[in-house]
């Protein structure tokens, strides 16, 4: 059911296989993802883009097992989705509503570690560790709403590092900070995934950004979703906010997915004046 | 849960009740002195509310509740209005309020006795007393939170303080006044009670307690149910006006 | 590098103090005002059931207060009378307040018991709280037992329904997040479900904190042999208008004392919600 026949290569970290999920039935149905399809290889960095609507939040939420599909498999590395798993973490987009206000940032980070029935040892290296792999280390006892939107992220991903997953999905987490926090974050992700043995799926409505993060781009058409189109982004690591988006191909590969994108909007946009 | 099936489970709910209090009592679990049985309660409603005596008490109590609900709501709202436009005022007569509003209107019915004795008067001053204070400290929060924006923008239009008031300030803190004289009905009728229950020789309250001096538990109960129904429309016919009253403010702005 | 953004509370101590006390500066003359008005009110109306304030003052320290050696500061009938009273307080709302919580979490979690009790809720909070004096007195009597019933069965409900509305109305962002996270019920319910239902659980505490004030005053006015209520219907029946003045201002202080406590624990119970709601403006 994942990869091709015969081909023996190392599991797919994500395998994605007719996944379908449609609200509603008859006529009143509405259609969110229609029929996707792909795979992403272990330690890859794979961005999701689409135009606004897109249903890139439903997917994330279908691939991590919050949300069953009306049809068709994901898996992770081989297991089956069935529900939140622990070779997955999740980072949401509204870091204010997902982290705990009443626990400060070692709370937040050490719940969900607690829950596992690690020792206590264990728990205070892993939760240590995060936070410094975060640029956050002396501020552990800090509450959220006494750090800014950027330094909340962080405790947010963190969290997620903390409990070791092997698979890192991340629903569009930079849209809610500032331009100067975002690209501190984008590198500081690039860090650790480089330090790290994680694959990461980051969903993103940013077309710089995706470039400049991924290797691997999928392109998401807007409802009944597709994956419209994949592409490649060959730019050199480590990459660089200067250097990097300076490089002439950074513009081209820019200007293709932006094309691509744009042009899933006119697509959409001339089919629904067809059919009314 | 569709709605059909939620007012199946209530009522599931309210039968489960009764019949527990019907087998408690027939079983001799609990004494028929504190305990009515359902039915016996039941009974007692439709008797109650049958009865002329009991509904000359109810229209006392509601027409002394009425009486205070608006004596309270004008002065509060007037005051309200006062101290909520003035900030130096506010910040004056805060700390006051603050201090006087905890204190139980209850506790006072003593002294209220011995100044007015037990008569309807002591029971609707009490009761204004009591229902002043949430529509004081609504109208004060809903004049203040008025949006400075708006203030100052109609202060720009060369407006008079009193027109500034008028058009701006007055409806949009309506809503808030409107919330506060929804909690003062409720107030009042709560006082008025309290002060039957405890003394005065009219209303609602003086039955009731009539009937637990008499060991009726049916009576009691079936009293308190009547109530507690009285308090319900009272609040509905109250917010049914509250909604009327913020409907109509919007239509002032801009 | 990102800056870290201090919380707002970070204010220097001293601008704090200056701004304190020109804040009780600003109050002061109010309290004044009322005070003088009293005393030419009373001394104009004459109304031998309205003294001045001087000899409510006086026969306040009188009433409550002792000098005599080897007892503590309060006086014989305080210890007597003031105690029972917070106690019969303290008890019935903390009862209200357990069950309350816990109810309210049953309710809102199991959708088939939500259905079935709510139309007991909402007549449980449509009955006048002093309404349930009869009841308590037809079911226990007129003793002690009496009282801490009343207080809990009537200052349940605000509890119980703030508790109600706070589980269900939890951010279902926080939701996804537990089970994103995989945390453990138990886990989840002290440590999330509980903490995001606080502010409107401490809503409901405080009002009916207000609730349960006001049913000992009226259990006590009724029935008793014992507390504040008793000193103050014991001195009215028996004309001693400085007495019931007296311990009225006692009950009033006691109002505004546990009204106060109250305040200050959900200031620091519930500062990091405070703390959130700010940042967020």
């Amino acid at each position: 059911m994942n990869t091709q026949a015969g081909v023996a290569g190392p599991r797919p970290a994500v395998s994605v296989h007719g996944l379908r999920k449609t609200y509603g039935s008859g006529d009143t149905a509405v259609h969110a993802l229609a029929d996707i399809s792909f795979t992403v290889d272990p330690g890859d960095f794979v961005a999701v883009v689409g135009p606004s609507g897109a249903g890139k939040t439903t997917l994330l939420q279908c691939l991590s097992g919050l949300l069953p599909p009306t049809a068709g498999e994901v898996s992770i590395f081989g297991d089956p989705v069935r529900g939140p798993m622990e070779s997955l973490a999740l980072v949401f987009q509204d870091y204010s509503r997902s982290l705990f206000p009443w626990l400060t940032a070692r709370g937040n980070v050490e719940l969900p570690l607690r829950s596992r029935g690690l020792a206590k040892s264990e728990v205070d290296e892993r939760t240590g560790s995060s936070l410094a792999a975060v640029d956050l280390s002396g501020h552990h006892d800090k509450y959220p709403w006494q750090m800014s939107g950027g330094m909340q992220q962080r405790v947010a991903i963190a969290r997620a590092l903390a409990l070791r997953p092997r698979v890192l999905l991340m629903d569009e987490p930079f849209a809610s900070v500032d331009a100067q926090t975002r690209f501190d974050l984008e590198d500081l992700v690039l860090t650790v995934w480089s330090e790290i043995d994680v694959t990461v799926l980051f969903v993103t409505h940013d077309i710089d950004e995706a470039v400049y993060l991924s290797s691997h781009v999928k392109v998401l058409s807007l409802p009944p979703t597709v994956v419209a189109s994949e592409m490649v982004v060959p730019l050199a690591r480590p990459r660089h906010q200067v250097t990097t988006r300076e490089d002439p191909q950074f513009g081209h590969l820019r200007a293709e997915l932006f094309r691509r994108v744009m042009g899933l909007r006119a697509e959409s946009a001339a089919r629904s004046a067809q059919d009314t | 849960m569709t709605r059909q099936a939620r007012l199946a489970w209530g009522m599931v709910g309210v039968l489960a009740v009764l019949v527990v209090m019907q087998l408690a009592v027939s079983t001799d679990l609990v004494s028929e002195q504190s305990v009515p049985t359902a039915t016996a309660m039941l009974a007692g409603v439709g008797e109650l509310v049958l009865s002329s005596g009991f509904l000359a008490a109810l229209a006392d109590t509601l027409w002394s509740t009425v009486i205070a609900f608006v004596a309270a709501g004008l002065a509060g709202t007037v005051l309200g209005v006062v101290i909520g436009a003035s900030d130096r005022l506010y910040r004056s007569v805060s700390g006051l309020i603050d201090l006087l509003r905890p204190i139980p209107s209850v506790a006072l019915l003593p002294v209220v006795i011995l100044l007015f004795g037990i008569g309807v008067d002591m029971k609707v001053l009490l009761a204004t007393y009591a229902a002043f204070w949430p529509v004081l400290v609504n109208t004060i929060y809903g004049v203040r939170d008025v949006d400075r924006v708006m203030v100052a923008t109609a202060r720009g239009f060369a407006w008079g303080r009193m027109q500034v008031m008028r058009k701006v300030m007055l409806p949009a803190a309506l809503p808030f006044v409107a919330t506060g004289l929804r909690v003062s009905s409720a107030v009042a009728l709560v006082v008025v009670l309290t002060a039957e229950l405890l003394a005065a020789e009219n209303g609602v309250g003086t039955v009731i307690r009539a009937y637990q001096v008499a060991g009726r538990a049916d009576f009691v109960y079936a009293g308190i149910v009547v109530v507690a129904v009285v308090g319900l429309v009272l609040n509905v016919v109250v917010s049914m006006g509250e909604r009327r009253l913020v409907h109509w403010a919007p239509q002032h702005r801009g | 590098m990102t800056t870290v953004r201090q919380g707002s509370t970070r204010r220097p101590a001293a601008g704090r103090l200056r701004r304190r006390t020109v804040g009780l500066a600003e109050k002061l003359p109010a309290f004044v005002v009322a005070a003088v008005g009293w005393q030419i009110g009373a001394r104009a109306l004459d109304s031998p059931f309205l003294p001045p304030l001087s000899a409510i003052a006086e026969r306040f320290v009188a009433d409550w207060f002792t000098n005599s050696p080897g007892s503590a500061f309060f006086s014989e009938k305080f210890v007597d009378n003031a105690l029972p009273t917070v106690g019969r307080l303290a008890a019935g709302w903390a009862v209200a307040a357990v069950v309350g919580v816990v109810l309210g979490f049953l309710i809102a979690l199991l959708p088939r018991v939500g259905a079935a009790t709510d139309p007991l809720v909402r007549l449980g909070m449509a009955v006048p709280p002093p309404a349930l004096l009869p009841l308590a007195i037809v079911l226990f009597g007129l003793g002690s037992s009496m009282k801490v019933f009343l207080i809990a069965f009537g200052a349940m409900w605000p509890v119980l329904v703030n508790t109600i509305a706070g589980v269900r109305d939890i951010d279902p962002q926080i939701v996804a997040s537990v089970r994103a996270l995989r945390i453990d019920p138990v886990r989840a319910f002290f440590l999330v479900r509980l903490p995001a239902a606080s502010p409107l659980i401490f809503a409901g505490l405080r009002t009916s904190l207000g609730t349960a004030l006001i049913l000992v005053v009226v259990a006590e006015l009724y029935a008793s042999s014992s507390g504040i209520g008793f000193v103050i219907v014991n001195a009215q029946r028996n004309f001693d208008v400085l007495g019931t003045w007296s311990g009225v201002l006692l009950l009033g202080l006691l109002g505004i004392v546990v009204n106060g406590l109250f305040l200050l624990v959900e200031h620091r119970v519930m500062r990091w919600h405070t703390e959130s709601r700010r940042a967020t403006q």
